[in-house]
């Protein structure tokens, strides 16, 4: 417990906890406006993007990771107005606050407790986010993803019991497993894997996930899905990099490829361009899932898709944000008319999720499937290529409609969204031409100083 | 000087920024530059070789550190080198034709931009020094074409065109990628490729054949793959003459030449090489004879003659297969900025039942036109698609006897749809067969303006259309003795494509095969169509089947997404306990 005070990342959580803090006291105390909520939201972003410089590996991505999103949920958070289903300006903006600290606890976790602990502030404000749009839709999507998550929550904490029960300890189990406690560990590890297995939004515990991101507005759900995924794939590092788990790579395997092709299945015949949103991430779900299954050799590769994954996703959302919770039909995007920065990011972003190269999206596929390759087989790479081939059909679908309209009237987005989509796209465009930047930044050092035990 | 040729697909970079910014205030005027410049290097690059001395590598290690062999190569040797002289001419001349075609377009600029964009993409595919360097450039050409043929966007059916040659592409994408991913390590550029397939020591040695062969069938609209190229004739005419006749298409042919060695190990791969691009030819010759419209009959004609290059693949004969493709190259784009030319002066009008009788009117689109056909179907002596295509004859007769007859016997199709194909444009009486039965109905792509109107007035072709083609006329012409009778092609291939000893002018198999296709070319009158042909199903039946199983299993997906919480519950219990199952019940 020694280093843990000197962490970096544990600084970048006390910043956004004493931000929550303040935010909340100066709400109620003096009444301030939407626009310097989300102001202070940003300074908040900022203070906590700080203590990169000294961070390292595991800590070095979280804070990234978290710190930038938070950044766009800030600046969207201001882009609000035109989404008249928000009225609730400090809850859309200590929500996410909320859920980055639970990602951060979940990447500096040194046991299976705090890992537990971060889990839980994630899934919480995850789940009120959900709900906090106007209307039964959002409501009930909240409340869904609130009961999933307490149950495989549950599962989790029953795990971490048995984990306890055979090792005596709450450390993530390694190996060699004692002989004796074998069974015990084995099958604490496959409950607490469920429950991450549902945080990742992998098949068959996907329902949830998909409700939620289909009822949330955009902007919102982009963050959400940004979040869940880097939480799932730090937690997945803590397992995987600890080693017990080594026995399970086949069975994440397996659900991986479901989860993949239920993806590409559920998205192909979809007509509401969120919904279809939300299948694709059941998709790179498997993507994620397939990286770790390849063992301690896949997670650099997990942690590289899980980044790109997170720009192309915000870029896509900040895209459309500022829409309202109504769902967008393909036709619809006809008559959004949307300005061209917006339907250029858009198509960026859903050419990058299909995979098509050089945009990072496919660089992180191909790292993935190398991965797969030499840890799986071939077998199994090559149907997880497949998949990801019939996506691109579905991926580019709405393309046409999104530049039926452009010439005619359009919408131009706020100054704030423009800016947000110029910075998403220029960090887009260095991943893309850049592809070892995004590497170098999400090696776990290999020195002690990376995920530490 | 010659450290500069690796990075010739540079030099179109600049003029993308200009044709964002709208400069200059003639759309693309200056674009031209950028391939010229290309040509002008590549040529440098070829003197260079010629007085013994090497081009020197680019090479960028740690590009993609999460592969084995993560560099970014160029590799200018000789193949690349040709290739990159015949992409430079090329691009030049249609830049040069497309100011004038596309001159009063309001977004030129951008089209001017996409062009740039393939340009740029396609010479860093040919001088890609290894796979994962081919694969940027390569994917990049599907990117441009992609949006260069969804650049009449409002026209129905060139978004959806453009989006079936971007699936087909990711198809051919995945393929390259996981033969990426199998390459054993080690191996970082196309010559360790080389060597390690001469050596019998290359693991998966067939597989990655297999995957670079299905690549290099996407790329060029080989066999069951063939369907998004017709299609792709939606775009506007510079974008088929360069992409998808001239170029892009042909990447998959420079591609089967790159990796020659793999294939000549790999016999039950050859023999699917074989047999595919046999299939491919007579089935796009057969094509080509039943389309109304002209630019689809072109491309029928591409498909069958991409057949015929890798019918030379699959024969051990990747030398022949690449002079066919630099004689095609000059001799198809020369086809189709014709057409082009033709097209324009008709206001958009592709039907050639609304066609006909335009050789008075348009005496240098006729011209062309005329002596691209005669190209295409190999006229002895005079023309440059006579002196590749007798080599392919040659080889494929010393390989298999039937086989050499069987594509003798095939110049006689080819004469057939081109020869179809020009009399019903320029001979004859104008409009012959629009008054047939769904003559409106069956309109072409450009039909959103065409259909309707009848017949249009001709109006005077500009200069842009016909100038900026007769270099492409003489590569037509000329491009043969590149390599007979002074053997320059082979010499600048040496070490990289074996080629065969040397062949002269004029064959006795060549002379019968020129025979037949002239003949076929004269029966073609016959088939000129009478009347309007209804348009062909668009989709072939495979990719409907499949198209229809996933929307069934997509179905079937969607039904278990029920919106009720009580079952996603039990999903979850039940996921849970087997999980634990699994685990403990496992040894």
């Amino acid at each position: 417990m020694s280093s843990f005070a000197y962490s970096p990342a544990l600084q970048s959580l006390l910043v956004l906890l004493a931000g929550v803090l303040v935010l909340l006291a100066s709400v109620s105390i003096t009444g301030i406006r939407r626009g310097a909520v989300s102001i202070v939201g940003l300074l908040i972003a900022f203070g906590s993007l700080l203590p990169v410089q000294s961070a390292e590996g595991l800590e070095r991505i979280a804070i990234l990771g978290v710190s930038l999103t938070l950044m766009f949920a800030a600046a969207l958070n201001l882009d609000l107005e035109l989404d008249d289903h928000q009225p609730q300006y400090l809850e859309s903006m200590v929500l996410p606050l909320m859920a980055g600290i639970g990602v951060l606890t979940m990447a500096v976790a040194h046991n299976l407790f705090e890992l537990a602990f971060g889990l839980e502030t994630l899934s919480l404000a995850s789940a009120v986010w959900f709900g906090l749009g106007r209307g039964e839709r959002t409501l009930e999507a909240g409340f869904k993803y609130f009961l999933l998550g307490s149950a495989t929550f549950g599962f989790f904490l029953f795990g971490t019991a048995l984990i306890h029960l055979g090792t005596g300890s709450f450390a993530f189990p390694a190996i060699p497993i004692a002989p004796g406690a074998r069974l015990l560990v084995l099958a604490g590890l496959a409950l607490v894997a469920v429950a991450v297995a549902f945080k990742l939004g992998l098949a068959p515990l996907h329902f949830g996930a998909l409700d939620g991101y289909t009822a949330a507005p955009p902007g919102a759900t982009g963050v959400v899905m940004a979040f869940s995924k880097l939480g799932a794939v730090f937690a997945l590092t803590h397992l995987v990099m600890g080693g017990g788990s080594a026995g399970f790579s086949r069975d994440w395997a397996c659900m991986a490829l479901v989860s993949i092709w239920v993806g590409v299945l559920g998205s192909l015949v979809q007509t509401d361009l969120r919904r279809l949103l939300a299948y694709s991430a059941v998709g790179h779900a498997g993507f994620f899932a397939l990286a770790f299954a390849a063992g301690r050799s896949g997670v650099h590769a997990g942690l590289y898709y899980a980044i790109n994954y997170v720009v192309a996703i915000l870029l896509g959302f900040a895209a459309i944000s500022g829409r309202g919770t109504q769902a967008i039909h393909f036709e619809d995007l006809k008559r959004m008319d949307l300005s061209p920065l917006r339907a250029t990011a858009f198509a960026l972003s859903l050419m990058s999720l299909a995979g098509i190269p050089p945009l990072p999206g496919f660089w992180a596929k191909l790292a993935v499937l190398g991965a797969s390759y030499s840890s799986l087989g071939l077998d199994v790479t090559a149907l997880a290529a497949l998949g990801g081939v019939v996506g691109v059909v579905y991926y580019l679908k709405p393309l046409p409609d999104l530049f039926a309209k452009i010439r005619h009237g359009r919408t131009e987005p706020q100054a704030i969204t423009r800016l947000v989509l110029v910075v998403a796209l220029v960090i887009f465009a260095t991943f893309s031409l850049r592809p070892a930047l995004a590497w170098q930044i999400t090696e776990l050092a290999r020195t002690a100083a990376g995920v530490q035990h | 000087m010659t450290g500069l040729v690796g990075w010739a697909w540079l030099l179109p970079l600049p003029f993308i920024v200009l044709g964002l910014l709208g400069l200059p205030r003639r759309g693309g005027a200056v674009s031209f530059l950028g391939p010229l410049g290309v040509l002008g290097l590549a040529l440098l690059g070829l003197a260079q070789l010629g007085n013994g001395q090497g081009v020197p590598d680019v090479r960028i290690d740690g590009f993609l550190p999460f592969l084995p062999d993560d560099a970014f190569v160029t590799h200018p040797d000789g193949l690349a080198l040709s290739m990159l002289a015949l992409v430079g001419l090329v691009s030049t001349c249609i830049y040069l034709y497309a100011l004038g075609y596309m001159e009063h377009d309001e977004n030129r600029h951008r089209f001017f931009a996409f062009l740039d964009v393939f340009v740029a993409s396609m010479c860093l595919l040919v001088l890609a020094g290894n796979l994962t360097t081919l694969l940027i450039g390569w994917a990049g050409v599907g990117l441009a074409s992609f949006l260069l043929i969804g650049f009449w966007w409002e026209r129905p059916g060139t978004l959806s065109a453009g989006a079936e040659a971007l699936a087909v592409n990711a198809i051919g994408d995945a393929a390259l990628l996981l033969a990426i991913v199998i390459l054993p390590v080690g191996i970082d550029s196309f010559d360790d490729l080389a060597v390690a397939a001469r050596q019998g020591s290359l693991v998966h040695r067939d597989l990655i054949a297999l995957l670079l062969i299905v690549a290099a069938f996407a790329k060029s609209a080989q066999g069951p793959l063939y369907f998004w190229l017709p299609s792709a004739m939606a775009g506007p005419t510079p974008v088929s003459a360069l992409l998808h006749s001239a170029t892009m298409v042909a990447a998959g042919v420079y591609l089967g030449v790159r990796v020659s060695p793999v294939l000549a190990v790999s016999p039950e791969v050859s023999r699917l090489v074989l047999w595919t691009g046999l299939f491919t030819m007579g089935f796009g010759g057969v094509m080509s004879l039943r389309q109304d419209n002209l630019k689809k009959g072109l491309a029928f004609s591409s498909v069958s003659q991409l057949g015929m290059m890798f019918v030379a693949l699959g024969i051990g004969a990747p030398f022949a297969a690449f002079f066919h493709l630099v004689t095609h190259a000059a001799f198809k784009a020369l086809l189709f900025t014709s057409a082009g030319g033709v097209i324009h002066a008709l206001d958009g009008e592709e039907r050639i039942t609304h066609m006909g009788g335009l050789r008075k009117s348009l005496p240098g689109s006729h011209g062309l036109f005329l002596i691209g056909a005669l190209s295409l179907i190999g006229l002895p002596v005079l023309t440059a698609g006579a002196a590749s295509k007798d080599l392919i004859l040659e080889s494929a007769l010393h390989h298999e006897r039937w086989l050499g007859i069987v594509l003798v016997a095939m110049a006689g199709l080819t004469g057939a749809y081109a020869g179809r194909l020009y009399f019903a444009t320029f001979h004859g009486s104008r409009g012959h067969g629009s008054r047939g039965p769904g003559g409106e109905a069956s309109g072409s792509d450009a039909g959103a303006n065409a259909a309707g109107q009848g017949d249009h007035a001709v109006h005077a072709p500009s200069g842009w259309l016909v100038w900026p083609l007769v270099p492409l006329a003489f590569g037509a012409l000329g491009f043969g003795f590149l390599e007979v009778p002074g053997g320059l092609l082979s010499r600048a291939l040496a070490g990289v494509v074996d080629a065969p000893e040397l062949t002269p002018v004029v064959t006795r198999l060549g002379l019968v095969a020129g025979a037949i296709g002239l003949a076929g070319f004269f029966a073609g009158r016959l088939l000129v169509p009478a009347r309007s042909i209804p348009l062909p199903a668009a989709r072939p039946a495979w990719v409907q089947a499949s198209s229809d199983a996933f929307d069934f299993l997509a179905e079937q997906t969607l039904a278990l997404h029920t919106g009720r919480t009580s079952r996603y519950l039990l999903v979850t219990v039940v996921t849970a306990s087997l999980a634990v199952g699994f685990v403990l019940t496992r040894p």
